[in-house]
């Protein structure tokens, strides 16, 4: 074993005598919703004596002359600016006329359902939608649709109740009211449409306005439940409600 | 002698002889496949003892060569020198939390804000007839 431990110790002499006994250190471095609303002014369109038009919304923000028919010198009615939930006034036009187009024939958010006025072109601010609002109501389906790109979303629905049916025909959007509460009856958004129960002239305080909202009680989906106002699920009222402005037509049938 | 007996001699004889012989073959061929005895149980003696120099050297590393088993610490870093020279080598990989290629969930930091509520909506209590 000496032998051994004596062949080490000259075995490292040798290795330290050839490298000098010197130690190296290396250095290592390691939607599709399209664009709804466009704003123009009433002296912007084409003058003509009668013109149906869809997709015209007449906004104001002061209280609003209504005439019972065109030329006439006296309003027949006039509507607040903003509507009793505080929102802008709005109303849909369904024709122009007068040889400069100063009369505009307008849907009301009066009873009875289907209510027209005049309004003089030059009290309001012009928009257009492209956006409609389809309420099929022997389908149970509510579908969104562009006018350039078809139909946007649908989703099944709850309608009136056989004793207090939703009522038909054209209206128009309203009122975009966020309730505050996801849970309540109308869930997260109510829609206020320009249309009124046929058979409930007073609800909750309000005078039987119809609305399209949310609701708590997803499970009535599909049926013939409501007392006239239009239930979608909650989701799609959040997106209803991001998706169309106001004066939106909305088409029940 | 009896020629049996003559013959189960040479037989005997030939069993010891060959047992003898594989016993020496044995011992032999262990001896030279034996592993050297450590030295520091055998005799007590650390060889760094009588020749501390082997033990202080660092042999020149190659720090391109990823095979070389040098300890890349500086002298004077961490353990002793030579303390951790034969310690398994260990790698540390770096793993990214997000892929750099990947688009940004919210490069606007839109997320933190609340949704806008929708254009012309009021906060109010419906009464529509539900």
């Amino acid at each position: 074993m000496r032998t051994h431990v004596l062949m080490l110790v000259v075995a490292g002499t040798l290795a330290l005598g050839a490298c000098g006994g010197s130690s190296e250190a290396s250095d290592r471095s390691p939607g599709p919703a399209a664009e709804p609303t466009t704003t123009t002014t009433a002296d912007q369109l084409e003058p003509s004596v009668v013109v149906p038009v869809d997709g015209l919304v007449a906004g104001t923000d002061t209280d609003l002359a209504v005439y019972g028919a065109i030329g006439d010198t006296a309003p027949a009615q006039t509507l607040p600016a903003q509507t009793e939930f505080g929102s802008r006034r709005v109303l849909r036009v369904v024709g122009r006329h007068g040889t400069d187009g100063e009369w505009l024939e307008v849907l009301l958010p009066v009873r009875p359902n289907g209510s027209r006025g005049f309004v003089r072109a030059s009290d309001v601010t012009l928009e257009s939608t492209t956006l409609t609002v389809d309420v099929d109501l022997a389908a149970k389906i509510l579908r969104v649709s562009d006018e350039d790109s078809g139909v946007l979303f649908e989703t099944a629905i709850a309608i009136g109740s056989p004793e207090n049916p939703t009522p038909t025909g054209d209206f128009y959007l309203t009122d975009i009211l966020i309730t505050g509460d996801e849970d309540s009856a109308y869930g997260p958004y109510a829609l206020g449409l320009s249309a009124h129960s046929e058979t409930l002239s007073e609800f909750g305080g309000g005078d039987g306005q119809i609305g399209i909202h949310g609701t708590n009680q997803p499970s009535s989906i599909g049926q013939a439940a409501s007392h006239g106002c239009v239930r979608v699920p909650n989701d799609i009222v959040t997106t209803l409600a991001n998706t169309v402005p106001l004066g939106t037509p909305v088409v029940i049938h | 002698m009896t020629g049996p007996t003559r013959i189960l001699a040479l037989i005997v004889g030939a069993v010891f002889g060959l047992g003898a012989f594989g016993v020496s073959y044995a011992s032999t061929a262990y001896a030279f496949a034996a592993p050297a005895p450590d030295v520091d149980l055998e005799i007590g003696i650390d060889p760094c003892d009588l020749q501390p120099d082997i033990c202080d050297w660092d042999f020149p590393v190659d720090p391109e060569d990823p095979e070389d088993p040098e300890d890349p610490e500086e002298p004077g870093e961490g353990p002793a020198d030579g303390a951790d020279d034969y310690a398994p080598e260990t790698t540390t990989t770096t793993v990214p939390t997000d892929d750099p290629t990947e688009e940004p969930d919210d490069p606007a930091g839109d997320d933190d804000v609340p949704a806008a509520e929708p254009e012309d909506a009021v906060q109010a209590s419906p009464n529509f007839t539900g």
